[in-house]
């Protein structure tokens, strides 16, 4: 008896040891990777630096410019990359529990309060590239008056790109202004066999990007919406233009014009999709025809245009504050061959190299060169009848997978335009 | 002569206790302590809350919360039976008289010496509309069954719980094969000469023997389904629209946020919801045990 007293004590230990270690383990989950890696290391005596970014921010040229500094200094750079969706919350996790690389990179503009610029980032003001900033860089890399942010981006938007021979060879003479020609437009894709849009339905944070232009247009309408909505004062719920942009996101899904099976199409197949030349427009940046180009030689940037997504009769076209940036870890124990790190990369002859390899990207954060000014860039601003900052760049809290979600719950789980809009609000309030 | 009861005096216990304490007693008492705050980075200060964060989990207005909690449980409630019945039937026929038994139990057991997000990645592909798996159902004429498995709100959740099933199944074959090894072979002799078809001994010589292993595999399924995450995490990150959230998917993107003292409750919540379920099926189990 007093053994099987025993045998059961033990067996209740040994679960709630298990059920403990699954607790504590949660909020370490989702990357194996090493922290930050501040210590000195590799084989040529020099320092590691840690950097973490999400996967697609980061192309070859990072990597082939990150050697280049390897062979000049000694110094190694190792790279920390997530997945796309879930980059945000391995950052924010790390942070936390003071994991974080030497490096981080983090979208500029507002969404830099997200991750607590006092207490994570360091100051960098007192660095000669600095001075060579453009002024719409600096702008954007700075909190409170302190510039916390080295970046090689560029500003841009998102808009509808559409390949012109399908618009032509469907008889679509002019570019969509409104809802109701934006429809005929895809009526008669869907007329020539092909699908009017590829929307990579999986990836939770794109569907956010339909919404998050859609707000630049309640702010150029009133004046004050960013405002409002940063100071509290305003919610999303309510909104009436908002509420139309997703009610005729969920009409265009019903008709068709997103294709059979929307929420199994992934933002990774974007590229392949619009080169592939079945579908005739989809939810991209400016740069984008660059990487088409790269993928299908034929589809020159001479095939594309662009113009603002003409939901709710929306003309306006919202732009990033300078796209994405990269933070020095206030904590980073190689604070020297990090600074040096991004000194190097500053130069004219490094800048040069990495923006001939980033078509993708338009004008260059630096004064020294001018980067490279898609002609779809220029086109959609032609089309549009304003621009301004998207909400992800002017509105706090903004939180794109979880906009996302909210939104793909609209496709798949029954709730309306109106939920969506509250459930923004529901995200938003605990952070006031 | 005397002999001394105890060979080990308590004291040698600190070792054990002192590192318990430290590494996981303490932070889960500190976690259940930041559940009852608003602990979130947007915030300076930290304000003790009450059970506010246990209020919202289970009235919050989009109902993504309970919703969580409600996908872990069926999660956790089908998982359980399916890996128990398949690891069951898989142990029963690899037990002995295969002559390749041996490659088989290998095979079976792989999937769970893979890394479930590597797994999760790897089923991404093969559960894609134009994957391999449609394309097998369309080659053997069951094309109408094809799916979009894993964006499909009628079948996301299904997958990923079959997904789990297929990793777990060869766990718990060997759990329970070992279980079987210790059976008497005299039990089986003895009903064959009294005439016992193999049914009879299953249901009256193997299960009986069997039911200490069952406990165990039931009691460590159903607490590993309720704490899944990473398979989920990478199969569908919680969508299509929040139709496979699980409450540990939901504690990540809470924790992501910054919202520590919500993503504390939700941890709370599903800790003492695997408590109350472990303790009523071990009481169940073991008692039964304990009246034959």
């Amino acid at each position: 008896m007093k053994k099987k007293k025993v045998l059961r004590l033990t067996a209740l230990a040994t679960m709630m040891a298990m059920l403990t270690v699954g607790v504590a383990g949660c909020g370490s989950s989702g990357s194996g990777d090493e922290g930050n890696g501040g210590e000195s290391g590799g084989d040529s005596g020099g320092q590691t630096i840690t950097v973490a970014a999400s996967t697609s921010w980061v192309k070859d040229v990072d990597k082939e410019l990150a050697q280049k500094f390897e062979e000049e200094t000694g110094n190694k750079i190792e790279w920390q990359l997530s997945p796309d969706d879930q980059y945000e919350n391995v950052l924010n996790s790390k942070l936390a529990v003071g994991e974080a690389a030497d490096i981080f990179y983090v979208r500029s503009g507002i969404t830099l309060t997200r991750y607590q610029p006092d207490k994570y980032m360091m100051d960098l003001s007192d660095q000669e590239w600095v001075s060579r900033y453009n002024d719409w860089a600096k702008e954007g890399t700075t909190y409170n008056g302190k510039t916390v942010q080295f970046q090689t981006w560029s500003v841009d938007g998102w808009g509808l790109l559409y390949n012109k021979a399908m618009f032509e060879e469907a008889g679509i003479t002019e570019v969509p202004t409104d809802y109701a020609s934006f429809k005929d437009a895809c009526d008669k894709i869907l007329a020539i066999g092909k699908t009017p849009i590829y929307q990579p339905g999986a990836a939770q944070w794109h569907w956010s990007t339909w919404l998050g232009e859609m707000t630049t247009k309640v702010e150029t309408d009133t004046g004050n919406y960013y405002d409002g909505l940063n100071d509290n004062s305003q919610t999303f719920a309510g909104q009436e233009d908002l509420k139309t942009a997703l009610d005729q996101l969920v009409e265009m899904n019903e008709a068709g014009y997103f294709g059979d099976d929307v929420m199994s199409n992934t933002w990774e197949d974007m590229v392949s999709k619009m080169a592939s030349g079945d579908y005739a427009m989809g939810l991209v940046y400016t740069t984008f025809p660059a990487e088409v180009e790269a993928a299908n030689p034929e589809m020159t940037a001479d095939s594309w245009g662009m113009f603002p997504i003409p939901l709710a009769d929306n003309t306006t076209f919202g732009v990033s504050a300078g796209g994405i940036g990269r933070c020095v870890n206030k904590d980073t124990k190689v604070e020297d061959a990090v600074k040096e790190y991004l000194d190097f990369l500053s130069q004219p002859e490094n800048l040069q190299t990495y923006y001939d390899a980033r078509l993708d990207l338009g004008p260059c954060s630096f004064t020294d060169i001018p980067g490279n000014v898609p002609a779809v860039y220029e086109e959609v601003m032609n089309n549009a009848s304003a621009s301004g900052l998207t909400a992800e760049d002017g509105i706090s809290y903004w939180d794109a997978t979880q906009v996302g979600n909210l939104i793909q719950a609209m496709f798949v789980g029954g709730t309306s335009a109106d939920d969506v809009l509250s459930g923004i609000d529901d995200i938003r309030q605990p952070n006031f | 002569m005397k002999y001394k009861k105890k060979l080990y005096g308590k004291r040698f216990i600190i070792p054990a206790f002192v590192l318990y304490t430290i590494l996981f007693v303490i932070p889960s008492v500190a976690g259940m302590v930041i559940s009852l705050t608003d602990w979130n980075v947007a915030k300076p200060d930290i304000h003790f809350i009450g059970l506010q964060n246990f209020v919202d989990i289970f009235t919050s207005k989009g109902g993504q919360y309970l919703g969580s909690i409600i996908h872990t449980l069926e999660f956790t409630f089908v998982t359980v039976i399916f890996k128990t019945v398949l690891g069951l039937g898989l142990a029963l026929l690899l037990f002995k008289g295969l002559r390749s038994q041996n490659v088989f139990r290998t095979i079976f057991f792989t999937p769970y010496a893979l890394a479930p997000v590597i797994i999760g990645i790897s089923f991404i592909s093969v559960l894609k509309p134009e994957g391999p798996f449609n394309a097998v159902l369309e080659a053997v004429g069951l094309g109408a069954l094809t799916h979009s498995w894993l964006s499909d709100p009628n079948t996301a959740l299904g997958s990923t719980m079959a997904v789990e099933i297929w990793r777990m199944a060869g766990w718990n074959m060997m759990i329970l094969l070992a279980g079987m090894q210790m059976i008497p072979e005299e039990y089986y002799e003895a009903s064959s000469i009294d005439g016992a078809t193999k049914w009879k001994q299953f249901w009256k010589i193997t299960l009986p023997f069997l039911r200490p292993s069952l406990m165990t595999v039931i009691v460590l399924n159903t607490i590993h389904g309720l704490r899944t995450f990473d398979i989920v995490f990478a199969l569908t990150g919680g969508g299509p629209g929040g139709l496979t959230e699980l409450i540990n998917t939901q504690v990540f993107k809470e924790f992501g946020m910054g919202r520590y003292g919500m993503a504390n409750a939700l941890n709370v919540v599903i800790f003492v919801v695997t408590v109350v379920i472990a303790v009523i099926m071990q009481r169940l189990l073991t008692g039964k045990e304990n009246n034959e």
